[in-house]
């Protein structure tokens, strides 16, 4: 039987088709969460026996997909069904999504603990890091190899992310090189999601997921900065993933 | 509905402003009430003081100025006893729309909790009723927020305020049963009617029935499945800040009588998790996190705040009581040992109050919700996060306040809650 998860999130929206009698992943797709993708999303999804949704849209496209009575499940258990099934065996989830971060901890089974999430305040997401690699002109996976190169990191204090690119637009005209300001924003992302976690290390490695972890080397950012992350292939699918999961005897 | 127009006119009410909080109301109440699945006869009246919330009974209130005064409060900890026994009534006020919120930010700083802001609020926009009729509103010292807020709207309404003690201890105990006596003293000075004990007693029975009638309500729904959903009830619980005393305690024994007979009844189980929402107050029509709990496929089956619990459990005793003073005493004990408030430090009796209620109700989850920069509930959540692992209760804290920008993570927050339960 082919399962469609569905994961619509705030940026992006992911699919994955699984196939219960291989227990396995047939097909996937990404697309951009634009009006144009959510008008024609029947036909770009693949056929399927039966469908499960997750993400922020997953209500709200319950009425567009009712007929083929869609599964609804947060994302949260999502994430937490589709890596396990990517990565058995890890404790510790982060998904730095479009508006927001989640930090899910399991136990040895797979079962959620505990999960903790931002608040409604966007800094410390991909679209923070989205928005401050635009105001540096810089493609996103440009910006990271930029601020990789850094040894100076600037420092951004603003919890807001209006007041972090005032900040960052004063950096840029005080001259400060592009690479420190690139990684300074990294930090401060980092920093905000050590506070989120609510610790400063983690004996364990993390695994990254959402967005984020699709850009190379970023991983090497995080442990700059004292926060060791692991990525998977299918890091940007949890959610997706594990909407199809959900369905699955 | 009547149109109330005139007589909102001759309360000085803004009524432009106020026609835009009243056409807002119908599609949230809908949302929340109408389009669910309802077998309960009884709720139609409480149903209908809401839909008429700002007529009936301003108009009865209105009528009451003849006889004695109108009070306001915004807290439980004001004896009611006191206000019924000068001939008085005692009216929650409005404090539970985002549509106040703007309005309050204009005089107090953006970082209070909705709750003052949108108490400022209703009263700066002159689109609140309650706050149109009352005579006097009654303060009390419950946190720095309201007790800086008294200061402001002193200005706006006259004020009497209560001082709270922030120990239980012997002479925080005092310093209460001192402060309600002087209440009794300023209200029978200013309204020139002096207060008999037999009038304290009357008055004393009244409230105590209300609060069985409301205990009664309560205790079908430690039936599972419960009788009546947790949204209907903070209804029922929000409207006895309003009504009439004595009609209020008739409608909620008849409503309590049905859901006895509904539970009696009940042959169809349902495997829903049993939630406890515990935390900041929930003010009329702020019902958003039992709307999100419960459309998330949980049952509300018990309150542990001032809209829940802590407004009913506890009578006060009457045995040995010969005289006005007796009664007093008895008054202020009864508040002050057993209402729970997060203004006390140390506030262990929560703790021990919230496992018994887990216990008693059937408890699978608890849902701490806090209102936006209610700092004494918000810290407290800690200490009650760490009772409820140590009794191995899942729980959850959300902060949130009356807007509905962030419906979409409280609903992923309390989904996943629920899911994992």
């Amino acid at each position: 039987m082919k399962i469609l998860g569905l994961d619509i999130g705030s940026r992006s929206i992911k699919w994955v088709l699984y196939e219960t009698s291989f227990s396995c992943i047939l097909e996937k797709g990404i697309l951009d969460s634009t009006p144009h993708s959510l008008e024609r999303i029947e036909e770009i999804i693949p056929s399927f026996d039966k469908i499960g949704l997750t993400g922020y849209g997953r209500h709200n496209l319950n009425n567009v997909l009712r007929t083929k009575s869609p599964k609804i499940v947060s994302e949260i258990t999502c994430h937490a069904k589709g890596a396990k099934f990517i990565e058995p065996g890890h404790h510790y989830l982060l998904d730095i999504g479009g508006q927001d971060t989640k930090f899910i901890t399991l136990d040895a089974s797979g079962k959620i603990i505990d999960f903790k999430l931002n608040d409604r305040c966007s800094a410390g997401t991909g679209r923070y890091i989205e928005n401050m690699a635009k105001i540096l002109d810089l493609e996103i996976q440009d910006f990271i190899n930029m601020a990789i190169k850094s040894e100076k990191p600037s420092n951004i204090n603003s919890m807001c992310t209006v007041f972090a690119e005032s900040e960052i637009i004063s950096l840029i005209h005080s001259r400060e090189r592009i690479e420190d300001i690139s990684a300074g924003i990294i930090k401060s992302l980092i920093f905000r999601t050590k506070a989120l976690i609510g610790t400063n290390k983690i004996d364990e490695k993390i695994l990254l997921l959402g967005g984020l972890s699709e850009l190379e080397n970023i991983e090497i950012l995080f442990e700059r900065f004292d926060l060791e992350v692991k990525k998977n292939e299918l890091s940007r699918y949890t959610g997706a993933l594990g909407a199809a999961l959900v369905l699955v005897d | 509905m009547m149109d109330n127009t005139k007589m909102h006119k001759s309360l000085g009410i803004d009524l432009k402003a106020h026609d835009t909080l009243i056409r807002a109301l119908p599609e949230l109440f809908k949302e929340c009430f109408l389009n669910k699945e309802q077998d309960l006869k009884s709720l139609s009246y409480f149903y209908s003081v809401v839909a008429d919330i700002h007529g009936t009974r301003v108009k009865e209130l209105i009528e009451h100025k003849n006889k004695g005064p109108v009070i306001g409060s915004f807290c439980i900890y004001v004896p009611e006893e006191i206000i019924l026994a000068i001939g008085g009534q005692l009216v929650g006020l409005c404090a539970g729309a985002d549509f106040w919120v703007p309005y309050g930010e204009q005089i107090v700083p953006k970082n209070l909790c909705p709750l003052i802001k949108a108490g400022i609020g209703a009263k700066f926009s002159k689109t609140c009723p309650y706050f149109q009729v009352i005579d006097l509103l009654i303060g009390e010292n419950t946190c720095d927020g309201k007790k800086k807020a008294w200061e402001i709207l002193s200005d706006m309404v006259e004020m009497y305020i209560m001082d709270m003690p922030n120990k239980k201890s012997n002479s925080g105990l005092k310093l209460w049963q001192e402060e309600v006596k002087s209440l009794c003293n300023f209200l029978e000075k200013k309204f020139s009617k002096p207060i008999s004990f037999d009038s304290l007693l009357k008055a004393v029975q009244k409230v105590n029935a209300k609060r069985s009638a409301l205990n009664r309500l309560y205790e079908t729904r430690k039936n599972s499945p419960t009788p009546i959903s947790g949204i209907d009830t903070l209804l029922v619980t929000q409207i006895g800040f309003y009504d009439d005393t004595e009609r209020y305690t008739k409608m909620v024994e008849t409503l309590a009588k049905e859901c006895e007979e509904k539970a009696l009844s009940n042959s169809k189980s349902n495997d829903k998790k049993r939630i406890l929402v515990t935390g900041s107050p929930m003010v009329v029509p702020n019902w958003k996190v039992h709307h999100v709990i419960e459309t998330s496929g949980a049952d509300v089956v018990v309150e542990e705040n001032c809209t829940g619990t802590r407004y009913f459990k506890d009578n006060v005793s009457i045995e040995n009581s010969l005289a006005k003073e007796d009664l007093l005493k008895n008054i202020s004990d009864r508040y002050i040992r057993n209402i729970n408030c997060a203004c006390f430090s140390p506030n262990t009796d929560r703790e021990e109050e919230i496992l018994k209620i887990c216990k008693d109700y059937k408890v699978d989850g608890i849902v701490y919700a806090s209102l936006s920069f209610c700092t004494t509930y918000m810290i407290e959540a800690e200490k009650i996060r760490k009772v409820a692992k140590k009794n191995n209760i899942p729980m959850i804290t959300v902060e949130s306040d009356y807007s509905f920008s962030d419906l979409g993570q409280l609903r992923t927050r309390i989904e996943a809650f629920i899911e994992n339960l």
